[in-house]
């Protein structure tokens, strides 16, 4: 079976955000580049309360570390999922849904809209405790952080800075 | 002490962090020797002579002289913020460096001192230049000898009294002297564009230890797998001239998941620095070193679950914590506990499944302490040192490793294990 790759005319991740930022339009928090246990979670989005927690993996190419981050993510957030360019997501939906089922991982295509092609679903990996710690750390950072816009993280994020931004 | 008596690999653990103490203890079955770094040695000397004699394992000492020809702020702490306890940064966001770290402070103050101070004191680095002369090369070996033969070398008063068992089993008696199982030459990097004169200088030194000790005398060949795979003939005749009694490799910044012509430049080293005969021992190194046992290498270090890999040019004042990990026989990596062991349902993978006594006490990786992963380490690889001391042959070993990439290579959650195939790749040569 061929590797299934996509064309590159998206050539940073952060150009996957806006969409998502629409799609996930009705939640007012969003946090981006959330230390976990010494990785960062691309994009955190929640209920005001943080009462839920959504995280998601952007990737352009390399959809397999993507998945493998976005399951460790369920341990905290409760649901997770990745986000990949149109065209590659398409093609694992069709391949590899099972793979997703299986894990609970949910899959959203990225274009000039975001659309969930296979949603993500609560299991029981996700730990109250690991929950708790990672809505505590985005509380500290809500009153500690100003807003920003994309711009800055985007400066942030080409400077190779892996700092939480609160967006 | 003297060298191990077990055949190779020999397994050499680095002493770290104090808790790791009851661990060496609780498990000395599942080692053969122990490397002290100087630093450790100065600074915690009584603990360290009082430790090490308890032991009562084959143990070195690393002189870490390379540090005092590299750039100065490596040796240097960072500063902290006295409220917060924080490193603070200077303007551009870089961490601020202060004094020189306090353990090495002292190893300069009280042992080393002379050519070794006073370049710290004009805060460069030394050059080979500096050592080119005979006085300063006899000053400065006469000085790292003198430190690691007799800093650890007595047996605390209290370990003494055990004498009369060895005396009955008919071994003979220490006399209350725990030398080290070989000393160490001052040693420097064999990177970038002074090899030639470093490497002069690290045979001078190499032959004036042989002439100050009658231990054994192992010195390091610390160089970059480039730069080993370049020079090879040349190290190796030039350092075989000063007939050491056995060699330390450090490959600089060498990891195991690097590429197959990394691997096989390291693999190549190794087989031909082991046909000098003498033994080699890598100084740093992972569960590649178990694939080296197959070109040769009689031993390798690292620390417990941890320190198997590092760059000469790493600073030594390593800030935060090593999040705990768990150790994957079959799969020669570690994954980090707090999240891939939590995420991964062991029951699923029965050929994951580990026998060691920790893990049998507790058959869920994802809940073990930084503690019980560490032991779970040391017993697992002494089974992998076990079954090559066996006669494990390298067909088989190969096949497995395949096996397990092949089986794998595409696991969510487990891979990538690329290595795996890339170290198989460098066993048979295809």
């Amino acid at each position: 079976m061929a590797p299934i790759t996509d064309d590159h005319s998206r050539r940073r991740e952060s150009d996957l955000y806006a969409p998502l930022f629409a799609l996930f339009g009705n939640h007012s928090r969003v946090f981006a580049e959330v230390p976990f246990f010494g990785k960062h979670i691309d994009l955190v989005f929640g209920t005001a309360a943080l009462a839920r927690l959504y995280a998601v993996e952007t990737k352009l190419r390399d959809w397999r570390s993507a998945f493998k981050q976005a399951a460790l993510n369920q341990l905290a957030a409760q649901l997770s999922y990745v986000a990949l360019p149109q065209r590659l997501a398409g093609r694992l939906a069709e391949r590899e849904s099972s793979l997703f089922a299986s894990y609970d991982v949910g899959l959203i295509a990225v274009g000039e809209r975001a659309r969930i092609l296979i949603p993500a679903k609560r299991n029981g990996y996700f730990d109250r405790r690991y929950y708790r710690d990672l809505k505590e750390a985005l509380n500290r950072a809500t009153k500690s952080h100003k807003p920003r816009d994309m711009g800055v993280l985007r400066d942030a994020l080409a400077k190779r800075s892996r700092a939480l931004v609160l967006l | 002490m003297p060298l191990p008596n077990d055949p190779g690999p020999w397994c050499f653990y680095r002493l770290g962090p104090t808790k790791e103490k009851e661990l060496f203890k609780r498990r000395r079955d599942a080692y053969d020797a122990v490397i002290v770094p100087a630093h450790i040695a100065s600074y915690y000397s009584a603990f360290c002579a009082e430790f090490i004699g308890s032991l009562q394992k084959p143990y070195l000492i690393d002189p870490m002289t390379y540090l005092f020809a590299s750039d100065p702020p490596l040796l240097k702490r960072f500063v902290k913020d006295r409220k917060t306890g924080r490193t603070v940064r200077d303007t551009t966001g870089r961490k601020k460096k202060g004094d020189l770290k306090r353990s090495f402070s002292k190893l300069v103050e009280q042992h080393y001192g002379g050519l070794i101070e006073t370049v710290g004191g004009e805060d460069r680095p030394l050059t080979a230049q500096d050592l080119s002369g005979t006085t300063a090369a006899d000053e400065l070996v006469g000085r790292v000898v003198e430190f690691q033969t007799k800093l650890l070398s007595e047996l605390p008063e209290k370990y003494r009294k055990y004498e009369k068992y060895v005396l009955k089993q008919g071994k003979p008696a220490s006399g209350g002297a725990n030398p080290p199982m070989c000393v160490v030459p001052p040693y420097f990097s064999l990177n970038g564009s002074d090899v030639p004169a470093w490497l002069v200088v690290n045979v001078n030194l190499l032959v004036r230890t042989k002439a100050k000790t009658t231990l054994p005398v192992f010195p390091v060949i610390l160089a970059g797998y480039q730069s080993l795979s370049l020079n090879a003939a040349l190290f190796i005749s030039k350092y075989a001239e000063a007939e050491p009694d056995g060699y330390l490799l450090w490959v600089d910044g060498f990891s195991s998941d690097q590429d197959v012509g990394a691997l096989t430049a390291v693999f190549g080293f190794v087989e031909r620095l082991a046909k000098t005969g003498k033994p080699v021992i890598l100084l740093y190194g992972d569960a590649f070193s178990l694939v080296l046992h197959f070109a040769g290498l009689r031993g390798f270090g690292c620390g417990i679950c941890y320190a198997e890999r590092k760059a000469s040019t790493q600073d030594v004042d390593v800030e935060g914590l090593i999040p705990p990990r768990y150790y994957v026989s079959l799969l020669k990596k570690k994954i980090q506990i707090a999240t891939e062991a939590r995420r991964i349902d062991f029951s699923q993978y029965p050929d994951l499944r580990c026998d060691c006594a920790v893990c049998k006490r507790n058959p869920d990786p994802g809940t073990l302490d930084d503690t019980e992963s560490r032991e779970h380490f040391m017993l697992t690889r002494k089974a992998e040192i076990d079954a090559l001391r066996a006669g494990a042959d390298q067909a088989a070993f190969s096949a497995a490793l395949e096996r397990a990439f092949t089986k794998y290579r595409n696991d969510p959650l487990l891979s990538p294990v690329q290595q795996l195939r890339n170290w198989a790749t460098v066993l048979t040569g295809e």
